[in-house]
């Protein structure tokens, strides 16, 4: 199934009491890309940094109701997930192909805010993004590895300081393919951007929060479970110089050291597939 | 000198010397209060609401070292460091480029293309720029 998952942010700059409607950042769009009209869209997830606390509100006239309708507090300094959030399981706000979303957020009178949505499409045509569930990790991962990158943000809202995945450590088995959990981050921001073919050029993301590590070092991981759902993404260590991580961040830049937390991924358990890379399938519960 | 073993502590009251209500047997009472919840911590102890300088009141917050909350949180830089790190991310944020927005294409197909030039030129990655060519080549109407 062609399957995809992007992260939309976007910034307003100073928004104070008022609802301002987010300008989303660069190449992305809150607008629900077209899809058949039969394959539902997701909202999985959504977050905000702001310095001061304020509100992320999302609507439309396809979802409940057009006047408050996914409405939550941001609380300050803090980038942790909003509603649909998929610790301990949750419930995915389906979305319709081609809808506009109203994305609004509150906030500082003197700052730049920030918010993310995560969409996942179950069937977008020409992306064929490559996802896998949790059950397949455990029966073809191998190893665990970090890919530990640097990425300078940039202060317009924007995502951006693209990195390439290996521009830190070039330690990827060639032509292999590795599940990515999740990632974890030294520094707050609004999200980790991961982009690459792999994931048919979409953006997939995580909240740039450094004191909730337990949740997004395996974000993807979970959101699979969570969801039931292949929602890890996967990507081939022969596109390593073009799958790049990126941030986007409030107008005060920063520099993000970013962990991925990676797992190696078997080439397929089958003829001429004996021993220790079997072997290391296995799973504590298998 | 022998090594003498004791049965049990002074003051304890299963030690063959122990004399009920002497003076070590009420101070090693006073200090076993906390073993039937009459007392926090023994007397003395760090974190014993009576002892004098203790730290119950400073709060433990993420990230931050509570006996040094001058230190960066996360980080645990002095504020010297921490301002001078600030200014050269500041600095090199100023000049950090955006992403660039990318054609989504096809995993699947894009995938193959990649393969088929990695075959051709014998190499197990491309670079950036012989990726992007490759791209390139696919988006062409």
């Amino acid at each position: 199934m062609p399957r995809a998952l992007e992260v939309v942010s976007g910034f307003f700059t100073n928004p104070g009491a008022a609802f301002s409607v987010l300008t989303a950042s660069t190449g992305t769009s809150f607008t629900v890309r077209g899809t058949d009209a039969t394959k539902p869209a997701w909202l999985l997830g959504s977050w905000a940094f702001n310095a001061t606390a304020g509100e992320l509100r999302i609507r439309s006239t396809k979802l409940h109701d057009f006047q408050q309708g996914i409405r939550n507090r941001i609380t300050a300094a803090l980038t942790a997930p909003l509603f649909p959030g998929h610790t301990n399981a949750s419930f995915a706000q389906r979305l319709y192909s081609q809808d506009a979303l109203t994305v609004e957020i509150t906030g500082g009178a003197a700052e730049m805010d920030t918010a993310s949505l995560l969409i996942a499409y179950d069937d977008l045509q020409g992306i064929a993004g490559r996802f896998i569930d949790q059950a397949t990790l455990k029966k073809l991962g191998l190893n665990a590895v970090t890919v530990e990158v640097t990425v300078t943000a940039v202060v317009t809202g924007n995502f951006g300081g693209a990195v390439a995945i290996n521009s830190t450590n070039d330690n990827l088995i060639a032509n292999t393919d590795y599940a990515i959990l999740g990632a974890m981050t030294d520094t707050r921001g609004n999200s980790i951007g991961i982009t690459g073919v792999d994931f048919g050029n979409f953006r997939v993301g995580v909240p740039a929060e450094p004191t909730i590590r337990d949740e997004t070092q395996n974000w993807f991981e979970q959101l699979s479970v969570a969801f039931n759902a292949p929602y890890i993404p996967v990507f081939n260590s022969a596109n390593k110089a073009a799958t790049t991580v990126d941030v986007s961040t409030t107008a005060t830049g920063g520099t993000f050291i970013i962990n991925l937390e990676c797992v190696q991924l078997a080439p397929g358990v089958g003829p001429g597939m004996t021993g220790a890379a079997v072997a290391g399938a296995a799973q504590p519960g298998a | 000198m022998p090594q003498v073993e004791r049965d049990f502590p002074v003051g304890h009251p299963s030690a063959v010397d122990t004399v009920p209500g002497s003076a070590d047997h009420l101070a090693w009472i006073e200090q076993h209060k906390f073993l039937e919840n009459a007392r926090d911590f023994p007397p003395g102890h760090p974190k014993a609401v009576d002892t004098p300088g203790n730290t119950n009141h400073i709060p433990v917050r993420a990230g931050v070292d509570p006996l040094n909350t001058h230190l960066e949180e996360f980080t645990g830089r002095n504020p010297a460091k921490a301002a001078a790190v600030a200014e050269f991310a500041a600095a090199a944020s100023a000049h950090a480029k955006e992403s660039p927005a990318l054609i989504p294409v096809d995993a699947a197909v894009a995938n193959a293309a990649l393969a088929a030039k990695r075959a051709e030129l014998k190499v197990d990655a491309l670079t950036a720029e012989q990726h992007t060519e490759v791209l390139a080549g696919l988006q062409k109407p």
